[in-house]
């Protein structure tokens, strides 16, 4: 896949050296948590809760400062380095007084472009992300997939090298899910982004990921790393194909052998 | 404009409720009794009106403007004492407090002072009503101010927004609608402010308090009295109604109070 764009935007490197993260309370959340994304890179991370997966995407977006350790997006600390980071939450965070464009349009807004050139990229955003028709429409008219299609468009329209995805597709039905998925894959084929992608869902990451890192809790810390091997672009097919399921089962055995330990893990 | 017909479920039952109280009222007088010192019929409260409609209407005027002025300074003082109660912790940690103090003051008990300080005419009553209007207002907008959603602080966090991004492109229209509610609440207490400032202060003619205090001494204006109280309706009902459109204007696309249920 190509990391470079229509307009030479480029995906962004990402190394995270040794982190470690620990609550106020002073339990530990992450530990010497060593990771590097090459430019383009699809990372998965998925582990029980309490294993500070959020909380890696919170310190690469410099929402939260790390401990120890040292993280850096193209060489330099997140929070010197949002221009072009953009971070798709748990909830869509639409803002119910704004139209779906002008939610589109807001990280543009904040970023001081102009009016008109901003409209104009959302309005194109929109439409990749088939929600054209719903751009004057506000956010509580839309449906839970609609929603977080626009909460994805919102993200894009900074053609971020750096996309963060907080379980962004947790409170979905399968269905709608599995096309999201797809959609997030295709939308990478034209906008090349380096990819952080938190989730709970073994399949949702061996399909969208070249890698899943498995996390274990208490303190957070990687357990395993586990290549997949498929090529993009992927289509739905591949969730038929026998060597997904296989990877599916691996991971999900991986899983299964360190959860006695979350048994005890400490309520966040 | 069909939009706006009202369906029969809506206007039917408190019409029908309106014409059974209405009966009562009328049966309480004709079949039960009751003398007309204590409870005038409709028709001799609707008569009272016409007769004293000059003056009704006149200080219909007087007390709505006394309460108006009041409610206007304090919605505009109210919104911006609430943004600097937000603008740092330290100044809503010393300041709050004593807001809520003020607001727990009944402010009838405060009538008497203002009275010595303002006169006992037009000052004192706008004096009145802006108090008893200011409080529901900071506290609700506040409220809002400070309860704004943590993940839309954070999406203004991670694209780079400006303090004063953040407060006029989410606090704000975030608290809008808690702004609202307290105005809401002015709204209905405004116009009490004002006709129990000019009952109580009792000097400022042509006002709905001064002609309250008037027409009870008379035993036969029994009927002038509860014609004051009507009136009294009708202007609270202005103000609230006017804040209930001004808040429908505003929140009609995207919050669910103001969204029509289908």
């Amino acid at each position: 896949m190509a990391t470079t764009n229509a307009s030479g935007s480029r995906a962004a490197r990402v190394v995270l050296d040794g982190v470690g993260k620990r609550f106020t309370t002073g339990a530990p959340v992450l530990a010497n948590f060593t990771l590097t994304a090459e430019p383009g890179d699809f990372v998965s991370l998925i582990g029980p809760s309490g294993c500070g997966k959020t909380t890696v995407l919170r310190l690469l977006a410099g929402l939260t400062a790390p401990t120890s350790g040292t993280l850096a997006i193209d060489g330099i600390a997140p929070g010197a380095s949002r221009e072009r980071l953009a971070y798709i939450f748990q909830e869509p965070t639409l803002l119910p007084w704004l139209n779906t464009l002008k939610n589109v349009e807001l990280p543009l807004r904040l970023r001081g472009t102009e009016a008109g050139a901003r409209t104009v990229a959302a309005a194109e955003v929109l439409q990749r992300v088939n929600l054209g028709h719903a751009a004057q429409f506000y956010p509580r008219q839309l449906s839970g997939g609609m929603k977080m299609r626009a909460s994805l468009a919102r993200a894009l329209t900074l053609q971020p090298g750096l996309l963060l995805l907080d379980e962004p597709f947790a409170a979905l039905d399968e269905m709608t899910r599995n096309r999201l998925n797809e959609d997030l894959l295709r939308l990478r084929e034209t906008a090349p982004f380096t990819a952080f992608f938190v989730t709970h869902s073994v399949a949702e990451a061996v399909f969208l990921s070249q890698r899943v890192v498995v996390l274990g809790a208490n303190p957070g810390r990687i357990i395993k790393e586990i290549a997949v091997p498929f090529l993009y672009p992927r289509t739905a097919a591949l969730r038929e194909s026998l060597e997904y399921q296989q990877v599916v089962s691996h991971v999900t055995a991986v899983l299964h052998a360190i959860l006695p330990s979350s048994v005890t893990e400490v309520r966040r | 404009m069909n939009k706006l017909a009202l369906p029969a479920h809506v206007w039917a039952p408190p019409l029908l409720a309106g014409v059974v109280l209405f009966l009562v009222w009328q049966g309480a007088i004709n079949v039960a009794g009751v003398p007309p010192y204590l409870l005038p019929s409709p028709a001799a409260v609707l008569a009272a009106c016409w007769r004293e409609k000059g003056a009704l209407f006149s200080a219909a005027g007087h007390t709505g403007s006394s309460a108006l002025l009041g409610f206007g300074c304090a919605v505009v003082g109210a919104a911006l004492m609430a943004l600097l109660l937000t603008s740092s912790r330290w100044v809503k940690a010393a300041l709050y407090p004593w807001v809520l103090v003020m607001q727990m003051t009944p402010v009838v008990a405060l009538i008497p002072i203002f009275v010595i300080w303002f006169g006992a005419g037009l000052p004192s009553i706008t004096a009145i009503s802006f108090l008893i209007s200011f409080f529901p207002v900071v506290a609700s907008t506040t409220l809002g101010l400070v309860s704004t959603e943590r993940g839309m602080l954070d999406l203004f966090t991670v694209n780079q927004a400006t303090k004063l991004q953040e407060l006029l492109l989410l606090r704000v229209p975030f608290a809008l609608p808690y702004f609202l509610t307290g105005v809401k609440i002015a709204a209905s207490l405004a116009p009490i402010g004002a006709i129990s400032g000019e009952f109580l202060a009792g000097t400022e003619p042509n006002t709905l308090g001064y002609l309250l205090i008037m027409f009870r001494s008379d035993p036969g204006k029994m009927p002038e009295v509860f014609a004051v109280a009507l009136v009294s309706c009708v202007v609270g009902f202005l103000f609230i109604g006017a804040v209930q459109v001004l808040s429908w204007l505003l929140l009609r696309h995207w919050h669910e109070s103001a969204v029509r249920p289908e």
